[in-house]
């Protein structure tokens, strides 16, 4: 009988055969490790057990998305300006991950808020600015000052 | 020690300034972290972990401890007055809480609660001062293959009590696994997955993972919709004093949900949860009042508090005697322990007693703390509901991110946090439950070491991991919850439904 694969289970069935791929990588690489002896495990052998269990579980991820109609259905996904902004949102994130190294918290930090929040509102620039500039060195003053976190200085040593 | 030796030495210890401090910015902390949208008690307590870095261990673990009850508190206040659960712990609260709300009980519903969860988890702080010795004794007793049963079978209940079908539960708990081997081993000191890099060796940490599966994702879910500005009543002080016959309505809830709760507590599970779940369902069938129950009975909103909190201070005793969280929170508490260099285990009463009592006292101090916090400040709780969403999203991510980095001083763990937040997104829409990967994480290397050393031990003979009628019950209850019915036996009880698809991923 042909089964009709809907979102959620095609999204199970990802899942499994990427975390598949993963284990088998995984396993390949703790094959390498020293195993030891009986008496005396190695490195490499609870590895291999984590390896072998993480197949196992993605073939029954598999399976289960294959053949079962427990979990169907939608995933529920936004859509439209809504799918945009929660791409947006990982965007930035990513963003400021990858550049605060180079901007530092200070600018890196208020370029994040005041972008993240000029998407997720209708508020003027000006607002977005004077927001975003308060909440930013607040939080610094906060964390880097008083709680003494070192965070990236950035090129520019702010 | 006895335990009133114990209680004594402990307030003396936990009657600092520093304590109380810490006991109170942990309360204020969780409170707002339960309140707003966003973050949970596990992401709330992970990001402020970094931050007790520099505390004494004690003092650190008491702001923790704080932290977690907190959040508990101010997820059943956004429950009750907006029909928002903050936390899955406080699900079943909404149903006649919220119904008592627009009855115009609110205020009477927020003390019946406060004064539930305290009387619940003072209560609880007893049995946990009483049992936490005794199970610590008898678990001086066990071996590695005890040991190795109790932490590898206890990742595979909660893995199948968490919800949802088979590989949703088991799959996740092999991710963690996974994470956990990456970095240099203990043993043997060589490096594990490390692919050259200087910061894995130091391993994953925890940290970003739980900010990111519980934070990062929770803060897209929020953002796939428009969220009107929130309108709640104000609810004023001499509003809160309940009638003479909700008071007396209550008690025998309380009692009932406060042993239900702690009882779950000791098991593996998402025991807040399930206990208040659990709690609901008793007081359905055993209450003089069970037919108003659904509709707005104080009953329904009693017992569930109760239970909840029982269950989150009942979980501390296999934390406290055998180093074994069953729970995404208490798997931070531990590692917060072990990061100050205590290693909870069944020494730890007897060779850290400081910490031993001293939180049993500190637990004493927070929930009076609490009572006095959420009462009277409830107005300003319902204040900073009102924070602008556009604000507040922004503001979480950027402490996140933070609170990620300031953990190791690393960007690796920033990179991680966003990683495992994206990954946490995809896997809950697709009803993965997230709990046995954040467990099975913590519990990982615990695992591996008992699992090495039991074979050390019967120089290579597996048989020992069954030899003693222990360890071979445990994997006999084991194989019982999970290949046959009994888990979906427990799900028909409590949720009326064998396999509960669509449940809430519960991090408490």
């Amino acid at each position: 009988m042909q089964r009709s694969l809907d979102q959620k289970k095609k999204g199970r069935l990802g899942v499994g055969v990427i975390a598949l791929v993963l284990s088998l990588a995984y396993t390949i690489e703790a094959l390498d490790l020293p195993m030891g002896a009986r008496d005396r495990p190695g490195a490499g052998v609870f590895p291999v057990l984590v390896g072998v269990t993480l197949a196992v579980t993605s073939i029954l991820t598999i399976i289960e998305a294959w053949r079962s109609d427990v979990i169907s259905g939608s995933m529920g996904l936004p859509s439209g300006r809504y799918l945009r902004r929660v791409v947006l949102i990982v965007v930035l994130l990513s963003a400021y991950a990858l550049l605060l190294p180079y901007l530092g918290q200070l600018i890196g930090g208020t370029l994040f808020l005041a972008v993240t929040m000029r998407v997720l509102s209708n508020l003027s620039w000006q607002r977005i600015v004077a927001y975003s500039l308060i909440a930013s060195l607040l939080s610094y003053v906060l964390f880097v000052v008083l709680l003494e976190v070192r965070m990236p200085r950035g090129l520019l040593g702010l | 020690m006895n335990p009133i030796e114990g209680i004594t030495y402990g307030l003396g210890i936990a009657l600092t300034v520093p304590n109380l401090l810490a006991a109170f910015i942990g309360a204020l902390a969780g409170t707002a972290i339960g309140v707003l949208p966003g973050l949970g008690p596990s992401a709330g307590a992970a990001l402020l972990l970094p931050l007790t870095f520099t505390l004494e261990p004690l003092t650190s673990i008491i702001m923790i401890a704080g932290i977690y009850f907190g959040s508990m508190y101010g997820g059943s206040t956004t429950s009750v007055l907006l029909n928002m659960p903050g936390e899955a712990a406080s699900v079943v609260t909404a149903i006649d809480g919220y119904q008592l709300t627009q009855k115009g009980r609110a205020g009477p519903v927020l003390a019946i609660m406060a004064v539930g969860s305290f009387i619940a988890g003072t209560a609880s702080v007893v049995l946990v001062m009483l049992f936490s010795p005794l199970l610590a004794n008898f678990a001086l007793l066990f071996g590695p293959a005890e040991f190795f049963a109790l932490t590898a079978g206890g990742l595979l209940v909660l893995a199948r009590i968490s919800g949802g079908t088979l590989a949703s539960g088991l799959l996740p708990m092999a991710i963690g696994l996974m994470l956990a081997t990456v970095g240099q081993e203990a043993v043997t000191g060589r490096n594990r997955f490390t692919f050259g890099s200087l910061t894995l060796t130091q391993g994953i940490s925890f940290i970003p993972v739980i900010v990111g599966l519980y934070g990062i994702a929770e803060i897209m879910v929020l953002t796939e919709s428009d969220r009107s500005a929130i309108r709640a009543h104000t609810v004023r002080l001499r509003d809160l004093f309940p009638s003479r016959e909700e008071w007396r309505r209550s008690f025998a809830p309380w009692a009932r949900g406060t042993i239900v709760g702690f009882l779950f507590g000791l098991l593996p599970g998402p025991s807040a949860m399930l206990s208040s779940f659990a709690s609901y369902r008793l007081e359905k069938s055993v209450s003089k009042h069970r037919k108003e129950i659904g509709e707005g009975a104080i009953e329904g909103v009693a017992g569930p508090e109760a239970a909840n909190n029982a269950a989150a201070t009942g979980g501390l005793v296999p934390v406290l005697s055998l180093g074994i969280p069953f729970s995404v929170t208490l798997a931070v508490m531990l590692a917060a322990m072990i990061i100050q260099g205590v290693q909870p285990g069944p020494l730890l009463i007897s060779q850290r007693p400081d910490i031993f009592w001293g939180l049993v006292a500190a637990m004493y101090i927070g929930n009076i703390m609490l009572v006095i916090l959420n009462l009277p400040l409830v107005g300003i709780w319902i204040q900073l509901l009102r924070t602008p969403f556009h604000i507040l999203v922004p503001l979480i991510l950027l402490f996140s991110v933070i609170g990620a980095y300031s953990a190791r001083n690393s960007m690796l763990d920033v990179y991680v946090l966003v990683v495992l937040g994206v990954l946490g997104y995809f896997l809950r829409k697709l009803d993965f439950q997230l709990a046995p990967l954040i467990v099975g994480m913590v519990l990982g290397t615990q695992i591996e070491k008992h699992l090495r050393e039991s074979l050390f031990l019967s120089q290579g003979d597996p048989s020992i991991y069954v030899s003693t009628p222990l360890s071979l019950g445990i994997w006999l209850v084991v194989l019982l919850v999970s290949a046959v019915g009994a888990s979906a036996w427990i799900h028909r009880r409590l949720f009326g439904t064998a396999r509960p698809v669509a449940q809430p991923d519960s991090d408490v």
